[in-house]
């Protein structure tokens, strides 16, 4: 009795149970991103449990397209057992020839991925890897990739008769005395031309003066831990020019570059002060961040300006501990604003431009710092995200210290990420993006690309002693459209192909001007997708594209009426 | 760690705490009364635990201050109600770095008596320390209702507004801790900070003279200034230059580092930043507190000498004093400097 009493209204309590749980799957909003490929590559930090540095900072990747067949291939950096020598002595050449190689992945369409290491020579660097730069450096119209490491750094040709293979470059020449010539650790790496010859020159980051025999022992509370850096000494960066064949030389002297010896994390190659020469942003690990103008032209080398920029230090005056760096014009005054990834307990720091070469530390009004504050942010990228006009943010973060939940339980080594989506008034908003971005990871590199052609950006995050997460564009844009622009230089002999350091402006049907710019190097460690993306929301039209190419010419170009990919060659 | 720093004072006033033998019986103890009593009672007096709590900070005077915390956790297991337990155990997880912890004793204290100004300003400082805003923005909130409260509590107040974008906050507690102590270094600075975002830049530049005034070592104007001058004149490169150099070596005497390092590179820190910054009372204050270490009592009097006439005044200054006093073999003189030392506090 009691059955038939009861059943029919369990059984209609579980149809309205089940109706309400379809609703709310109906009404729950869909997630950002959702998960791509899972890859078989997983970061190997060559951790042998005696907490050496090295193996906390992770390593990067870059997104290209190595076969030229108009996808994004990915390129993972890999670092394996730490190069230490017998005696315990970090070994000179930095060579481990058991160790684990770099990986390249070919996207076969749609983002389907083929593990093409071995036939592509991309294994034939066996440096303790931390960074890549992509650009084509010798000028045969094929990127190839400049690899940062914990000792000698490797450039990597490409083959153009046999994409997507690549041979070890000629090595680096070194000034005398340079502190590079060592194998020292270096770490972000990026490429423009400096001397504005049309080919392109490189800037490398160092990190810092690491022996493992002089290791100092460190706790987070009870716990063996990995060390504050501080307790490194900072190295000086480095310039190097090219030959225009691809074999590069040391400036760093002759090019005036100051010799501050600091500890090197993030590096933006960007027209600061809208002169037309490329300018070098470096952010620190706990040093001041550095700006160095580019006065080449006039015979004056590189000019320190940081302390005049407002961009070295937050604006309480201390300098914080800079990780990836990202660019944007947000503002839309033509000059590129920065945002810096920092430490928990420090904001991320925006740095807004007000003129030329001038910044004003910004994060507090736009909506940056509170939902940074307890995260540490290696990989950051601006990109428009949600197609609605307007660059968003996006941050993943991870602790370097393995057990600082035991020192403050709320900070863990693995860390949520952050998706901050940009709102009309120019502030941004962090936004529950789905589980992919909440799911904890100690995350390091970042890179921005679009991965299954579907003209949504994706991106594809390194991880420290994990894998490479990649994460597909799910957000849905009502009406308006989205733009890929790429750039090639085609005329016989130009020197830089691919237009690194071109500006693609988008002139949008209510006056306003969205810029692009085209870099090597970025974020940490990474490169992103060398290409200009932009969107506009429904109610807009897309009238124009301005491209500003790296020599000074301006070419303009009707934009096309829907979303579409365009290739402008000159 | 930035949140609270071991005071000197409290070693010399620590005396000999009937409850330190007791302390292991009643964490036993203690674990029962739990069991029994169940529900805790609310925050007070309660000078039964009064002794376990001094022997807790005779604990931490001796350096030992994890083991501080953990005696206090065993007196509030016994006597949930005792307020200045609470207190103490809030201060210590915060300098220990138990941050959830001193969040939850702050939290406790604040919950029982929501005039706590003190709980206020710890439960503010931790949060912010965390990069919990909005918790920071409730306790600042609470305690720059507070008529009592302090130039310096509405300048932190000021700079958790500043921290969540709110200007105008930000502004409003500025003015309040400025009608309060019109010279406040940090109100000033607040200030500045938003006049720059605003591009005011004249207003900036004022401000962060002013905030200079009172405090030539503030890190923060220091640099803001240095950077100011540039972009107002870049003709005035020697003068930023000297201005930053005032902030590095404000930042390098404020950072953690500096209190672990070896006296010797304490001493010669110090050095930099006297000669960087020879108005500034904390350099001449860390002179003398190395030299102190180095057992060089002449040269920490003559340093002191010279915090005492820089600025800001600094309370620890009338303190090593009567250390420098006391090692000169002059006794009397030190007794007076602890009276002043300990009238500076009432």
């Amino acid at each position: 009795m009691t059955v038939d009493r009861w059943g029919p209204r369990l059984q209609l309590g579980r149809r309205l149970g089940l109706a309400a749980a379809f609703l709310a799957s109906a009404c729950a909003p869909k997630p950002a991103f959702v998960p791509g490929p899972q890859l078989d590559f997983s970061h190997d930090s060559g951790s042998l449990g005696e907490y050496r540095f090295p193996e906390t900072m992770g390593a990067g990747l870059a997104l290209f397209d190595v076969d030229q067949d108009g996808d994004q291939d990915l390129y993972a950096v890999q670092g394996g057992p730490l190069p230490v020598g017998p005696s315990g002595a970090q070994a000179a050449s930095g060579a481990r020839p058991q160790a684990p190689p770099n990986r390249l992945f070919v996207n076969q369409g749609r983002a389907r991925f083929v593990d093409s290491t071995s036939e592509s020579g991309a294994a034939a660097d066996r440096g303790y890897g931390m960074g890549v730069a992509v650009a084509d450096l010798n000028g045969d119209g094929w990127s190839d990739l400049f690899l940062t490491n914990l000792g000698p750094d490797r450039l990597c040709l490409a083959e153009p008769d046999h994409a997507p293979r690549f041979q070890a470059g000629p090595e680096l020449a070194y000034e005398p005395n340079s502190t590079a010539a060592a194998g020292e650790w270096s770490t972000a790496a990026g490429c423009a031309d400096f001397d504005l010859d049309g080919d392109l020159d490189l800037f490398v980051c160092s990190y810092v003066d690491w022996h493992p025999e002089r290791e100092p022992g460190c706790r987070s509370g009870s716990l063996r831990d990995y060390c504050d850096v501080k307790r490194y000494p900072g190295l000086p960066d480095h310039v190097f020019a090219n030959d225009g064949r691809g074999q590069f030389r040391e400036v760093s002297g002759a090019w005036g570059l100051p010799v501050h010896a600091e500890r090197g994390l993030g590096l933006a190659l960007f027209d600061a002060d809208l002169d037309g020469a490329i300018d070098i942003y470096v952010a620190n690990d706990t040093d001041a961040n550095r700006l160095y103008l580019n006065r080449l032209a006039s015979g004056r080398g590189f000019d320190d300006q940081s302390l005049r920029s407002g961009a070295s230090a937050s604006s309480d005056g201390v300098f914080e501990a800079g990780m990836g760096v990202a660019v944007a014009d947000l503002n839309h005054d033509e000059v590129p604003d920065l945002v810096v990834g920092n430490f928990t307990g420090e904001p991320n720091s925006l740095y807004l431009s007000r003129g030329p070469a001038v910044f004003v530390e910004s994060s507090r009004r736009l909506g940056i710092a509170a939902p940074s504050l307890h995260k540490l942010t290696f990989g950051i990228a601006f990109e428009d995200f949600d197609g609605d006009g307007r660059e968003d943010l996006l941050a993943v973060c991870g602790h370097v210290l393995r057990h600082v939940d035991e020192a403050a339980t709320t900070w863990g080594w693995k860390q949520s990420d952050q998706l901050l989506l940009q709102a009309v008034d120019g502030r941004f908003e962090e936004v529950d993006a789905g589980p992919l971005l909440a799911e904890p990871w100690s995350s390091r590199g970042l890179a921005v690309g679009d991965l299954d052609g579907d003209l949504r950006p994706d991106w594809v995050q390194s991880t420290s002693s994990g894998p490479l997460r990649i994460g597909l564009n799910r957000m849905e844009q009502q009406g308006g459209g989205r733009l890929c622009v790429r750039l090639a230089d085609r005329r016989p002999g130009a020197p830089n192909p691919s237009a690194i350091g071109a500006r693609v402006s988008l002139e949008l049907s209510d006056g306003r001007v969205e810029r692009r710019w085209i870099r090597a190097g970025g974020s940490y460690l990474s490169q992103d997708e060398q290409s200009a993306r932009f969107a506009w929301p429904k109610g807009l039209l897309a009238r124009a594209i301005e491209v500003l190419w790296p020599d000074g010419e301006r070419t303009r170009h009707s934009a096309p009426g829907v979303s579409a990919t365009l290739c402008i060659e000159r | 760690m930035p949140i609270g720093l071991p005071a000197e004072g409290r070693r010399a006033h620590s005396r000999a705490a009937p409850g330190a033998a007791l302390l292991p019986w009643l964490a036993l103890w203690s674990t029962l009364c739990t069991l029994a009593c169940g529900r805790p009672a609310e925050l007070g007096a309660a000078p039964q635990a009064a002794p376990f709590v001094a022997a807790a900070l005779e604990r931490e005077a001796r350096g030992d201050a994890s083991g501080a915390l953990a005696d206090l956790r065993a007196v509030l297991a016994a006597h949930p109600e005792s307020r200045v337990a609470w207190r103490e155990r809030a201060r210590l997880a915060a300098l220990t770095n138990q941050l959830e912890e001193a969040l939850d004793a702050y939290s406790r204290l604040l919950a029982a008596e929501p005039d706590d100004r003190e709980a206020a300003d710890g439960l503010a400082q931790v949060a912010l320390f965390v990069g919990d805003l909005e918790r920071a923005e409730t306790a600042a909130a609470r305690l720059c209702s507070l008529p009592a409260a302090s130039a310096q509590q509405l300048a932190f107040g000021a700079r958790i507004a500043f921290e969540r974008g709110d200007e105008r906050g930000c502004s409003e507690r500025a003015r309040a801790a400025l009608d309060r102590e019109p010279a406040h270094p940090e109100a000033h600075f607040r200030l500045g900070l938003v006049a720059l975002g605003q591009g005011a830049l004249a207003a900036a530049r004022s401000a962060f003279e002013r905030a200079l005034d009172s405090d030539p070592g503030h890190t923060g104007a220091n640099y803001a200034l240095a950077t100011l001058s540039l972009q107002l004149d870049p003709g005035q490169q020697e003068e930023a230059e000297r201005l930053r150099e005032r902030a590095e070596s404000a930042q390098d005497l404020g950072s953690s580092g500096f209190r672990a390092a070896p006296v010797y590179e304490r001493l010669a820190r110090a050095e930099r930043a006297v000669a960087a910054n020879p108005g500034w009372s904390r350099a001449h204050l860390e002179l003398a507190r190395a030299r102190l270490d180095l057992g060089q009592p002449a040269e920490a009097e003559a340093a002191l000498v010279k915090a005492q006439a820089g600025r800001p005044p600094l309370r620890e200054a009338l303190w090593l004093r009567a250390r420098a006093a006391q090692e000169l073999g002059r006794p009397k003189q030190a007794h007076q400097w602890r009276q002043r030392w300990q009238a500076w506090a009432e």
